[in-house]
């Protein structure tokens, strides 16, 4: 019907714009055609991201050879990027940002997964579970910063501050995390594996990890970011390498171009960590999730 | 005393067997079943429950319940909603103390004891980071069988049950016919003699449930096992079943028990015999009471 409409219409010549109006007319006014947002392709938002931040930068730059932006607080890119190849060639460049890297994955990892162990200790006691939880609550809500100078004292000047600060950040998080999941395990399939014969330790690890195994799987990307955080704030307060060593320094003797190269070298940082937890976090949910939904 | 009351009644219905076994794969023979037949497979001896809801406010969720259920006969249980079907349920498999009472299995007392009678839900429970095969073998890989023992020997079972070609398949691939065949055969192939099954095909839309039932009578008679069925559906039970138990309404006991005096094996033309749709009008006619009397108490408080 729609078709021979539509035929009849191209007959009349009611095609393009003015013909579509008429069409319109001859439909009696009823209805309306549908208009949705227009589509644009991946090559056209590419363009416009390029676009916004050539424009930052070159306004930037015009900005501060016109004089309206004062260079002394706001450098200017192209004294960014002098101060950037001289940070590149000089030794200290890779053994800062090796620091900065070694030190957030260490405490992405034990926090993690010291996260993950005491949220899935949970699971086999209520008492316990319940005699913990304030305390959880209580260490989630210190301002984990707040803590950095204590565990410098404790921990030294070294690396083991900064993966302690990771861990303090990213483990509560995650043991919230763990314990939500376990207590959303399935009561229907506990039921059904007690009744199968299951001992407690079979249902732990037959269904308990697995079914809690999304969840710690989603905390992973939060976790990668909160753990450069506490691994950075580490080396604020005192170290003798690392990314946030160099942008403190550069701040005391009032280099601004080099406080901006260590923050252009830390985003670039915390970007290639972050695509690479998130990689690893497809691999992990296809070897668990198999086409299932997530609770 | 409720004991040998139990016995004088399953001696006598013990005579009116009409059914024509198969010769398939049995896992209990039907030979063994049928000399020890004067015994049930299951009993419940003055079975009951209490919760207490507050301080001193309880509520009685089943009265004292006696029940016995031959061995490798098809029994259901029908009764309004809310009646305690499921608490027998989890009481019988062991997942839940009863307040009185005790749940005998050859005459043993087994009261509190996991793992002696397979039980299926209404949902399948398959567990999603499994393939189907190794969701089958749940059942043997806790007992302590080998993995590839296990699949070794559930792998002819899914051929032959309808899920050819699946086993490597992931739950969320299949339909919600095939993931209750799943759960089935995963019970099934537990090895326990009695299987209880929770309104196993309640959330299947009205073709597959039919299917499902042709099949699960079909697979029944294979495996010979004794099952006790849950089911809202009059019709459903009766089809099934030998014998039906009727509960009332909370607090849940036996009102009523029938026979089915039809033959097996059954297709669907039985559902128009008169015998079918007599057993049928006198199931509805007792649940149709129970709603009645629960207006009647809703309507009175």
């Amino acid at each position: 019907m729609a078709q021979k409409l539509s035929a009849e219409y191209q007959a009349r010549g009611l095609t393009g714009f003015i013909g579509r109006r008429v069409a319109r007319r001859v439909a009696g006014g009823r209805g309306r055609v549908l208009k949705t947002p227009r589509k644009a392709s991946n090559a056209e938002f590419a363009l416009w991201q390029i676009g916004i931040v050539v424009a930052i930068f070159g306004l930037w730059e015009y900005g501060a050879a016109a004089g309206w932006i004062d260079t002394f607080f706001w450098s200017q890119p192209s004294q960014v990027w002098s101060k950037f190849l001289v940070f590149m060639q000089t030794g200290d460049a890779y053994v800062d940002t090796w620091y900065t890297m070694a030190a957030t994955i260490l405490g992405f990892v034990y926090g993690t997964v010291g996260g993950a162990v005491i949220g899935l200790s949970f699971w086999w006691s209520r008492t316990y579970a319940t005699v913990s939880q304030p305390f959880i609550i209580v260490f989630h809500a210190i301002p984990k910063f707040a803590l950095a100078p204590l565990v410098i004292l404790v921990f030294g000047l070294g690396m083991p501050s900064k993966v302690a600060m990771g861990v303090a950040l990213t483990i509560v998080v995650t043991i919230l995390t763990t314990f939500t999941a376990v207590r959303a395990v399935d009561q229907d399939s506990e039921k059904l594996m007690y009744s199968l014969g299951a001992s407690r330790w079979q249902v732990f690890a037959k269904l308990v990890v697995p079914s809690v195994m999304p969840w710690i799987i989603a905390s992973l990307r939060v976790n990668i970011g909160l753990a450069l955080a506490g691994a950075i704030v580490g080396e604020f307060i005192s170290s003798q390498h690392g990314l946030g060593r160099a942008i403190l320094y550069a701040s005391q003797v009032y280099d601004i171009a080099l406080i901006w190269v260590g923050v252009i070298v830390l985003s670039v940082l915390a970007v290639l960590m972050y695509v690479g937890v998130a990689w690893l976090e497809r691999i992990l949910l296809r070897g668990f999730m198999h086409g299932a939904s997530f609770q | 005393m409720a004991v040998s009351g139990i016995l004088a009644f399953s001696v006598a219905t013990n005579d009116q067997k009409g059914n024509s076994y198969h010769s398939l794969p049995v896992r209990v023979t039907r030979a063994v079943a049928e000399v020890e037949s004067y015994r049930p497979k299951l009993e419940l001896v003055e079975v009951s429950q209490v919760f207490a809801t507050g301080t001193d406010s309880v509520v009685t969720a089943l009265q004292p319940i006696d029940l016995a259920v031959p061995p490798g006969k098809f029994v259901s249980i029908i009764g309004p909603s809310g009646c305690g079907k499921s608490t027998l349920f989890n009481i019988i498999a062991g997942l839940q103390r009863p307040t009185a009472g005790d749940v005998l299995l050859d005459g043993q007392v087994v009261t509190r004891m996991i793992g002696l009678v397979g039980y299926m839900l209404q949902k399948d429970l398959l567990l999603p980071w499994r393939t189907v095969l190794d969701n089958v073998i749940l059942g043997m890989e806790l007992k302590g069988v080998a993995k590839t023992t296990a699949r070794a020997r559930a792998l002819p079972y899914l051929k032959r049950y309808g899920l050819a070609g699946f086993d490597r398949h992931y739950p969320a691939a299949l339909s919600g016919g095939m993931r209750q065949r799943a759960a089935l055969l995963r019970t099934l192939l537990y090895d326990t003699e009695v299987v209880l099954l929770d309104e196993p095909f309640g959330a299947l839309d009205a073709q597959t449930r039919s299917m499902m039932q042709a099949w699960l009578l079909q697979i029944w008679a294979d495996f010979g096992k004794t099952v006790v069925f849950v089911t809202h559906d009059v019709e459903e039970a009766v089809y099934l079943s030998d014998r039906i138990h009727v509960m009332t309404a909370r607090p849940g006991r036996i009102k009523a028990t029938l026979e089915v005096p039809i033959g097996r094996p059954r297709d669907r033309h039985v559902l128009t015999d008169p015998a079918f749709l007599e057993v049928k009008a006198t199931c509805l006619e007792l649940l149709m009471e129970e709603l009645r009397d629960e207006a009647a108490e809703t309507a009175a408080a």
